[in-house]
């Protein structure tokens, strides 16, 4: 078990006065099998003059808040204080066949609300080609945690972390064609080729514990947002996956939501009237409470 | 009867096919037989009377107007066929209560999709179903409409097959559009048949809209008593456009864009010329995916970002609710009749068409095999993906088809290919068999049952022996639909019978930034047109002897200067011929940009954006403008043959002018324009005397010239009267620049730019105009000292330099204190 502090602090810079900002986040934790939100506060500078809260389709906590009057910039601070108990990978001797879509027997008992991760979402439109070769990796009757396994193997080697081959609005076929990308699009790449193969596959937002090197201290602000992907099999659940590391997720991935792709879940996102150009700068901790925790930071009251 | 006038009927006969004449019910025949026979009867000059008043009539109501200037952009040229399809009261009650169950249905749906989503968790309906419809929004699911319905408008197209049985091809549940068209057939027909409507006692439409408007009132369960309802089109671009105007005007409601409103503090507002003010109802003709950057397409600049939000909050109900596009969704033709024997208890009485969903393993397999027998269609309607016929597809189209089917099934139907009944239509001087669909309407009651028009909008298409017919609301000829009834149809307007006005009077009055800012340049650019027009009479009159023979006369020069100084061209470093120049200040197209082509065409785009403003007058004479502008600016027709030409434009802008200056209320709106006209002639007259004077500095100015400047400025006439003498330089100028009582001069323009400004509802930054009406008074009073020569001493150039700066100082800050210039910007992140 391990308690961590999460910072996420945005900060937008506007060139000129923005007027009338209206905002929406995904950004404070929720409660899943294995974590729990302990407590969090959500800090917006300026003070916003309204601000709201409602629990999204898939149980995600919305804050939607707006600025009228001129403003040169936009802070918005999360910290959040969450337990992680349990690795979220889960074990299934299931032939892969028995889990995909639409014949696949394992779906028969299956809640029909979970074949919404089989269809096309807004960023992941519908694939008539595979965009890359893994074929192999589901060969007749493997079970399926083992072909997951591989297949998210094979996007690992696949596709290089290049942060500067794409940004947000990269579309995924420009992401099949450089094999190169952040978190985000390897995540995009490995959905939309496994729910073209029949698998419930959803996206999911959240944070990497990083380990300073040995004898050195935790730089601060050099965390990272995270993304990775979860399948759901019937009979045995949600099987995360993180094609980034090549890795199953164990205590160290802190969950903040989860959808069918990033549109689901962008953690801030927001329309003003004016502002010119803008800047942006992103700053994240994962701190394991109490312990790497900075002092002025442990009387939150979290 | 003489044999010549009578009219042929070509009996075309379908083995199969219903016919809707002669038909089988009782109830229409004596009408049909009736209007049928009147029409054999009639004699060639009758008949091209009703085909020139239908004409006329869709043409200048607006119907056939587009923005588009690509002729080929077929789809707007409108027809009305002279022939209505009569139905009898009995027939008519059967489709009613069709439609009216199939909206219940429809909303039940909506009520469970869009909420506990029972219909899927229950397996009623196949997840995938609705998961792989991009118009399953997300957003929008639990969103409260704020209305006691989620469906409050419905429209569905049917057709008659060959068992006399209507069936449903389309529900239409986004933005059912048509019922304007409809509203406009019947206005039309009405002026063409006024005798055969009121004899065969057909239904009335009004009362339909009438109810509506209370229907709405009623539903809405917000807070004020007395909600305000706005209209929301996509913009002047939209096909659609002119429905959405027609029905702004016809209902009463504002007509607004998408940057006509924004959300503050989750209530949603309408910016206008007295600042912003609250919405209760956003009565929307926008796709739900554009109507919110913030949570749906975050690249739609049609929509208001947070609009949602005022949603959730209860602080606006939007119609219809923003996730019912959903039923839309081509699949779910296949389920409603369980779906209505499920949630409503009854057997569904209007069918839909056979339809099957390829995501379904036995359907799948039922549609590859008799592809060659089916029409194919994506879940939902897209444009680069048409429906396929198989019937009328090619081998190789067929297994492309297939493939397409196979990488993805959810996303195909199939449907019985459908037949359509056959009705008569007056093609040429003949009465010929054309296959018929309509688009039928309905809006939600207070209870939970639907109103259905009585009445719809009908097209006829092809020839029933020439394949497929007619299908969509953009093709083939509309046809009025008659509905006959047992009692007597008293003449109703949308407001006889009604309580005065109170629940959504708000509005009245009421003008959005942007209609003021498109009045304002209404104003401005009428004015810019109607100096051009009057300077290129001017040279026409000059020169009856020809161009070239004048090219001497240094009057002439200069007026062709003049003309480019009004058309902002640059005087060409080549020697070129005056033909050319003048030519080119007419009809450039690109350049120049003052050039009286494009001049026309920003002033209709203009008064399009504002089209709900106009009365009916008053568009008309705008169609007559562009129409008579487009020979006067079309390129290689000489202008020195066309003095009648521009004298009609001329006079089709004054009677412009007239007419809103006797019909349009005084508010906000006609400050705006006049303002715009009088800073535009103060500009412009300051041009006229800058280039009456500058030419040649040390000459004086001729006798012709000044002539020519005081009919250009139309004082001439005036001058005469009060001088009676030859033109004096001094005279002149004094007459067109410090004359209080000269509507055509200086000192006029600026007192009623001042009158108009302080007209105008007080600007949100407070103390923004008043220094500029000091600059106006200050400047004006320098014109109206004793001897009006001191203003300008010798320097009557620099002086019209100074009222220009004013002017446009006035234009600057009516925009930025009045109009919106700021864009919206999305951004999004890690």
């Amino acid at each position: 078990m391990t308690d961590y502090l999460i910072r996420h602090r945005t900060l937008y810079k506007y060139e000129r006065e923005a007027l009338d900002s209206q905002n929406l986040s995904c950004l404070v934790p929720g409660d899943f099998p294995g974590q729990c939100l302990l407590g969090w506060t959500l800090e917006i500078g300026p003070e916003p003059e309204w601000r709201t809260h409602w629990f999204d389709v898939y149980g995600n906590r919305r804050e939607a808040f707006s600025l009228a009057t001129a403003h040169d910039q936009l802070d918005v601070e999360l910290f959040a204080r969450v337990r992680r108990d349990q690795p979220l990978g889960l074990s299934s001797s299931l032939p892969w066949e028995a889990a995909v879509l639409p014949d696949g027997s394992a779906w028969k008992e299956a809640p029909p609300m979970m074949r919404e991760f089989v269809c096309a979402s807004p960023l992941l439109p519908v694939q008539r080609r595979a965009g890359f070769d893994a074929e192999d990796c589901f060969e007749a009757g493997v079970p399926v945690e083992r072909a997951l396994l591989r297949f998210m193997q094979r996007v690992y080697e696949l596709f290089d972390y290049d942060p500067t081959a794409t940004t947000t609005f990269t579309d995924l076929d420009e992401v099949y064609e450089k094999k190169a990308g952040v978190c985000q699009d390897f995540a995009h790449a490995a959905i939309a080729e496994l729910r073209r193969r029949g698998f419930s596959a959803g996206y999911v937002s959240g944070y990497l514990e990083t380990l300073p090197l040995p004898g050195k201290e935790k730089l601060r602000g050099a965390d990272a947002t995270h993304a990775w992907y979860a399948v759901y099999v019937p009979g045995t659940g949600w099987m995360h996956f993180d094609p980034t590391n090549n890795v199953v997720p164990g205590t160290r991935h802190v969950i903040t939501a989860w959808g069918r792709d990033y549109s689901d879940v962008a953690p801030v996102k927001g329309v003003v009237l004016g502002g010119g150009a803008h800047k942006v700068d992103v700053q994240v901790d994962v701190w394991q409470w109490p312990d790497q925790v900075p002092e002025e930071y442990q009387s939150l009251g979290l | 009867m003489n044999t010549r006038s009578s009219i042929s009927t070509i009996l075309t006969d379908p083995p199969t096919g219903f016919k809707e004449y002669p038909g089988a019910d009782a109830g229409s025949a004596a009408a049909w037989d009736s209007f049928i026979s009147m029409v054999r009867e009639s004699k060639p000059m009758e008949r091209e009377r009703w085909q020139h008043t239908i004409r006329r009539e869709l043409r200048e109501d607006g119907l056939t107007f587009t923005l588009n200037p690509d002729p080929s952009d077929a789809a707007r040229e409108e027809e009305l066929n002279p022939i209505p399809w009569i139905f009898s009261a009995q027939q008519w009650r059967k489709i009613e209560q069709g439609i009216a169950q199939r909206a219940r249905v429809l909303e039940a749906v909506a009520r469970d999709l869009l909420g506990p989503r029972t219909l899927i968790t229950r397996g009623v309906i196949p997840a995938e179903l609705i998961f792989s419809d991009s118009r399953y929004l997300h957003p929008c699911i639990s969103l409260p409409p704020n209305m006691g319905t989620w469906l409050f408008q419905y429209a569905a197209d049917i057709a008659r097959g060959p068992d006399g049985q209507f069936r449903v091809i389309e529900d239409r549940t986004q933005v059912p559009s048509g019922a304007g068209y409809a509203l406009e057939s019947r206005t039309i027909m009405g002026r063409v048949f006024p005798k055969e409507i009121a004899s065969m006692q057909v239904r009335r439409l009004a009362p339909y809209f009438r109810k509506l408007r209370e229907s709405m009132l009623s539903l809405y369960k917000g807070q004020p008593l007395e909600p305000r309802v706005v209209l929301m089109t996509p913009g002047p671009y939209n096909p659609s456009y002119f429905e959405h105007a027609y029905l702004a005007a016809y209902l009463g409601y504002t007509l607004v864009q998408g940057n006509d409103l924004l959300v503050r503090n989750g209530q949603l507002k309408l910016k206008t010329l007295e600042g912003l003010q609250p919405v209760d109802i956003l009565y929307r003709q926008v796709d739900a995916e554009y109507l919110d950057p913030l949570e749906l397409k975050r690249d739609s600049f049609l929509g208001v970002p947070g609009v949602l939000g005022a949603m959730r909050e209860g602080r606006v109900a939007t119609l219809n609710h923003p996730g019912c596009g959903l039923l839309e969704n081509a699949g779910l033709l296949a389920f409603l009749a369980p779906l209505c024997r499920q949630l409503l208890g009854e057997e569904l009485l209007l069918p839909s068409v056979a339809t099957w969903w390829c995501g379904q393993p036995k359907e799948y397999r039922y549609v590859l095999e008799h592809l060659a027998q089916l029409v194919v269609k994506p879940l939902h309607r897209k444009w680069d993906e048409p429906a396929i016929d198989g019937r009328f597809a090619s081998k190789l189209q067929l297994s492309e088809l297939k493939r397409r089917i196979e990488s993805h099934p959810q996303g195909y139907v199939a449907q019985e290919p459908m037949s359509y009944s056959s009705l008569p239509t007056l093609v040429g001087d003949q009465i010929v068999d054309r296959m018929g669909s309509l688009r039928s309407f309905a809006f939600a009651k207070p209870g939970g049952d639907y109103e259905v028009m009585p009445g719809a909008l009908a097209r006829s298409g092809g020839a029933p022996e020439r394949g497929p017919g007619p299908l969509l609301l953009n093709k083939g000829v509309l046809k009025d639909v008659w509905v006959l009834d047992d009692e007597v149809q008293v003449h109703q307007s949308l407001w006889v019978d009604q309580e005065p006005m109170q629940r959504d009077e708000w509005f009245n009055g009421v003008f959005t930034s942007r209609s003021a800012e498109n009045l304002f340049w209404v104003g401005r650019i009428a004015e810019r047109v109607m100096r051009q027009a009057r300077l290129v009479r001017g040279m026409v009159q000059m020169q009856a002897g020809g161009l070239e023979e004048a090219a001497r006369s240094p009057e002439l020069l200069r007026m062709v200067k003049l003309l480019e100084t009004y058309s902002s061209c640059k005087p060409s470093k080549k020697e070129v011929g005056l033909r050319e120049r003048v030519q080119k200040c007419l009809s450039g197209e690109k350049e120049p940009v003052g050039s009286l082509q494009q001049n026309l065409r920003s002033l209709l785009i203009s008064a399009y954006a504002v089209r709900d403003i106009w009365s009916q007058d008053s568009w008309r004479i705008l169609t007559e403008i562009e129409d008579v502008g487009k020979i006067c600016s079309r390129p290689h027709t000489p202008p020195f043959e066309l003095e009648d030409d521009f004298g009609k434009l001329i006079g089709h802008l004054n009677a412009f002018y007239g007419l809103n200056a006797g019909g349009m209320t005084r508010e906000s709106g006609w400050s705006m324009l006049m303002l715009g006209r009088v800073i535009e002639a103060g500009m412009g007259l300051c041009q006229l005397l800058k280039g009456m004077l500058d030419a040649e500095p040390d000459s004086p100015v001729s006798y012709a010239m000044m002539e020519i400047a005081l009919e250009q400025n139309e004082s001439l006439i005036t001058y005469r009267r009060h001088y009676r003498t030859t033109p004096k330089w001094r005279s002149v100028i004094d007459l067109m620049t410090a004359s209080e009582m000269n509507p055509r001069s200086l000192a006029f323009y600026l007192e009623h730019a001042n009158l108009y400004l302080d007209q105008l509802p007080p600007p949100v930054q407070p103390d923004i105009l008043q220094p500029l009406m000091y600059e106006i008074r200050q400047i004006r009073s320098r014109l109206l000292t004793p001897q009006a020569s001191l203003a300008y001493g010798d320097d009557p150039l620099g002086f019209t330099k100074e009222v220009t700066a004013v002017l446009e100082h006035i234009s600057n800050l009516v925009s930025s204190a009045y109009f919106s210039h700021t864009s919206l910007q999305a951004r999004e992140n890690f």
